[in-house]
């Protein structure tokens, strides 16, 4: 499973880096990488069956102690 | 840079479609029980003064989106923390819809399918449309909204037979109160969200007048449509097997059935939800995207819309454990956690661009 992800953003990094950097554009590239890093890890971490914490969860916890109803 | 323009009548129909897509398969509001209708009624009386305020936002600021009205209203660093907010919750909407699609193929069609390859296919063509622009959303939905109403509108025609208006007796009797709790979650779940159009409504081609005449065109046919198919579904199926199942006109249009020969029509509700559903998707990404770059100073947003989408699909996949968990937490926590994106921050904002614009029309003259 985890060599699938890591075909599947290899390819679309490369891709898009590269369409980038053909038109110079340095400061797009740096957010772009990290965002695209951010969301590999994430991929990474479900693919080899990791609990990644939701954050619904939060968001629940925060309007009920809000609201105050169940 | 290419011209992002649509006209007045494609901007009713994305709003039309927006609205009408993911309501078609889930039955909000639904705490009213026989009441069903009247809640739907009254959540339209409710947006009618929010979707005035937002209205009102983009006619103060022709041409500007939400986020420029921000950073000009609230200063620089106090308009970013609230675009960021605001993108956050686009983003946020855009995910639960790519859930909604995942949850609704395994549930209907598919069972043995993991939930990840419907909603990848999804982002990959979500991906595609951004790219091409809102030109391109308002093309699609001005060929499919006429074809969408129709569909509707045909079956619940030949739904006819299978109602008992006897399912919407005794009328109030409960009370008022839970129609008002169900107004409640059916103004945040299909109406409240027309605030996401605030964000890229910058790109209708009339300025002036013509936000309020979208706005409620838009409002008033969307609320007109949820109305008769959430009391098909409340006439065919009854409010307890309504309240009971996940997917309440999917099971409805099931029992369609005219002299044995029309009938397993379910897929008409599949269509209906996968254009409307994925209208709403490529717009509240296209919020989220427009909002990102714009917050960090970009000046096109094209370049970040694939790592968006590869994130929108790792939160949607994470984002709740099983089908009873989503549709609890989007019944019970949804509608406190949408109201103050949809009317706390845009009164807020509506006060402040008043006083701003008058102010700067006092120095021009």
């Amino acid at each position: 499973m985890f060599i699938l992800v890591i075909i599947f953003y290899a390819i679309i990094g490369v891709t898009e880096i590269y369409l980038l950097a053909k038109k110079k554009m340095k400061k797009e590239i740096y957010v772009y990488s990290i965002l695209l890093c951010f969301s590999f890890t994430i991929s990474m971490l479900l693919s080899f069956g990791v609990k990644v914490p939701s954050p619904a969860n939060l968001i629940e916890k925060v309007v009920f102690a809000i609201v105050g109803e169940k | 840079m290419r011209i992002e323009r649509i006209s007045n009548k494609q901007g009713v129909f994305t709003i039309i479609l927006f609205v009408v897509g993911v309501s078609s398969i889930f039955t909000t509001g639904i705490e009213a029980g026989n009441d069903l209708w009247l809640s739907v009624i009254c959540s339209v009386i409710f947006a009618i003064p929010a979707v005035a305020i937002y209205a009102r936002i983009n006619y103060l600021y022709p041409g500007k989106d939400l986020f420029d009205i921000l950073e000009i209203c609230f200063g620089k660093i106090l308009g970013k923390i609230v675009g960021l907010l605001y993108v956050w919750f686009a983003f946020h909407l855009s995910s639960l819809v790519v859930r909604d699609f995942g949850e609704f193929y395994v549930t209907v069609a598919a069972p043995e399918t993991p939930m990840i390859v419907p909603m990848l296919f999804v982002t990959l063509l979500n991906i595609w449309i951004i790219k091409e622009g809102i030109e391109t959303i308002g093309k699609f939905v001005e060929i499919y909204v006429p074809f969408i109403i129709g569909l509707i509108i045909i079956t619940v025609l030949l739904l006819i037979p299978q109602m008992e208006i006897d399912n919407l007796k005794p009328l109030l009797y409960n009370g008022i109160k839970p129609v008002l709790k169900g107004a409640f979650t059916d103004f945040s779940f299909p109406f409240g969200e027309i605030v996401i159009f605030t964000m890229i409504f910058s790109s209708i081609k009339k300025k002036g007048l013509s936000h309020f005449k979208i706005y409620f065109s838009g409002l008033f046919i969307s609320g007109f449509i949820i109305l008769i198919s959430s009391t098909t579904d409340l006439l065919v199926l009854g409010a307890d097997r309504v309240s009971e199942v996940y997917f309440p006109s999917y099971d409805a249009v099931r029992r369609l059935n005219v002299g044995n020969f029309i009938q397993r029509m379910e897929i008409v509700v599949s269509v209906v939800f996968l254009i409307g559903g994925f209208v709403k998707l490529s717009v509240c990404s296209l919020a989220a995207c427009k909002g990102l770059t714009k917050v960090f100073g970009f000046k096109d947003y094209r370049f970040i819309v694939t790592p968006v989408a590869l994130v929108k699909l790792n939160l949607a996949y994470l984002i709740s454990d099983s089908i009873m968990d989503f549709i609890s937490w989007s019944t019970h926590v949804w509608k406190y956690y949408a109201f103050p994106f949809q009317v706390v921050l845009p009164v807020i904002i509506v006060i402040v661009a008043e006083v701003k614009s008058r102010k700067s029309n006092l120095k021009k003259t």
